[in-house]
């Protein structure tokens, strides 16, 4: 496959909270229109390394994000409770503060309707919120997508609807989308390649060469029969 | 009506706005308790005050400031709950106050519950304008205020640092306690702050209405407290609360509704 300019690079990363260093030795590179899923089991340091991307964390190596890029992110953890009265608009304004001009746009990107903004956010489905959060990330139209789990508090139909919803919108807009996820099935099925993180890297390329069993043994520690069994959710 | 009344009377609406505008950031925090206790970190500064005879509102004010700029320095150093960290200064504020307060019982209870009846017409028109000032901040750190507590991540990735929305609203928090106290009381300005803005969570179901029905509720209280105060010569800071209370009460009907 052909492949575009090269949009973040990076290199030898390592991030340490005091001397706990939860990152070390990552280096890898990611592609315009590529789906890279960062991969690794709970407390890796998937979102560590979001986090750093995004440059909210200090770091040792290097990070080159390619010029002009924008960055949209969609957090996992995401804490609304029922009764907070804001609505769905308010929220969209909170981007920019003001009311995002190309908010029809991208609620239609997310294929939720307009009806929606007068809702209060702590009232939606888990898979509303998950495309409002992603509506969020695409107001200002970002060349790149990261996206922390993003069917945390989604069921299996709806998750599936978000993926497939994900690889149009990569197509659509020439999206680049960096993908945390501990689930290999989607890995599988929508990136075409993959860093895998338990701490150090332990693999890095296409999915079909870097994703060998040892490297999953790797990844998931000594559970066994997880590379048999791709068909069950969250195995680990 | 005499015209130091009627500025006083001003003065206590413009106070109670800030407080209920205030609120809503307070509740959506989860702060209820946290903050209500952080209202009275002001009365040992008064205490130390009267002991060496300076003007309470500065004791109460050094005490106010430096409490929100420690618990948040405390906080961010050690990541300890908020709560945790206002419980610690909470008791160490009243131990201190009590020791301090010996011999002036009467001004113990003013400071605890408002005894303030008529403000100095200076005094109501600075309050008025620091009242209207302290609205117009939180207006406009909304943004950051609300997406620092929905989303951290969210918030720092649109450039918002949520460290700093945290001490702006607790400096915000002890700066609507120090203009109210004299009012409602240390132990009671609090109250003003939390309760109408959790009276409005029931009845809103946008962050705007959110806003004005705590703000309007909290006026309301405070008038009403007022007059009941200075009709039955009793200290507003009660009637101020039991009002606010009253309207929770009914707002759980609407809720309900």
């Amino acid at each position: 496959m052909e492949q575009g300019e090269v949009v973040l690079e990076v290199k030898n990363l390592q991030v340490a909270f005091g001397n706990d260093v939860v990152l070390d030795k990552l280096s890898f590179a990611v592609h315009r229109g590529d789906i890279v899923a960062i991969l690794g089991p709970n407390g890796a340091g998937k979102t560590v390394l979001f986090r750093t991307l995004l440059g909210l964390l200090p770091y040792a190596g290097s990070i080159e994000w390619a010029k002009h890029i924008k960055l949209g992110y969609v957090p996992q953890r995401f804490g609304v409770e029922r009764d907070l009265p804001l609505t769905v608009e308010e929220f969209f304004s909170f981007k920019t503060g003001e009311r995002p001009r190309d908010l029809a746009k991208v609620l239609e990107d997310v294929e939720l309707k307009a009806d929606i903004l007068n809702k209060k956010l702590g009232v939606l489905s888990g898979g509303q919120l998950q495309r409002v959060l992603i509506a969020w990330a695409l107001v200002g139209s970002p060349d790149v997508l990261l996206i922390d789990e993003a069917t945390t508090s989604v069921d299996m139909p709806g998750a599936e609807e978000i993926y497939r919803m994900l690889e149009r919108l990569k197509k659509q807009h020439n999206l680049t989308i960096l993908l945390i996820s501990h689930d290999l099935n989607v890995v599988y099925r929508y990136a075409a390649h993959v860093v895998c993180v338990n701490r150090s890297q332990v693999c890095y390329g296409s999915i079909h060469d870097a994703l060998t069993p040892e490297v999953l043994q790797k990844v998931y520690g000594g559970e066994r029969g997880f590379y048999q069994h791709l068909h069950h959710e969250h195995q680990h | 009506m005499d015209f130091d009344l009627i500025l006083t009377f001003m003065a206590g609406a413009a106070i109670a706005a800030a407080a209920g505008v205030l609120g809503v950031f307070a509740v959506m925090k989860r702060m209820a308790l946290a903050g209500d206790v952080l209202s009275h970190v002001a009365f040992p500064g008064v205490a130390l005050a009267l002991t060496f005879s300076f003007s309470p509102s500065l004791g109460a004010a050094l005490f106010l400031f430096g409490a929100a700029y420690a618990i948040w320095a405390v906080r961010t150093r050690t990541k300890l709950p908020e709560e945790t960290v206002i419980g610690v200064f909470f008791v160490s504020a009243l131990a201190v106050g009590a020791l301090l307060f010996a011999g002036h019982e009467e001004e113990v209870l003013e400071t605890l519950f408002g005894g303030i009846e008529t403000l100095p017409p200076f005094a109501a028109v600075v309050a008025i304008i620091a009242a209207l000032l302290l609205i117009i901040l939180m207006v406009f750190a909304t943004r950051r205020l609300v997406l620092s507590v929905v989303s951290p991540e969210l918030a720092a990735s649109a450039k918002i640092k949520t460290d700093v929305a945290e001490l702006l609203f607790l400096l915000a928090f002890a700066a609507g306690v120090l203009l109210g106290y004299r009012f409602a009381g240390t132990l009671l300005m609090g109250a003003l702050i939390i309760v109408p803005a959790a009276t409005a969570q029931n009845m809103s179901s946008s962050l705007r209405s959110f806003l004005v029905l705590s703000a309007g509720i909290a006026v309301i209280a405070t008038i009403t407290g007022l007059v009941l105060g200075s009709y039955f010569s009793i200290p507003p800071g009660p009637p101020i609360i039991l009002v606010s209370v009253g309207l929770f009460a009914l707002s759980l009907a609407w809720r309900r509704a």
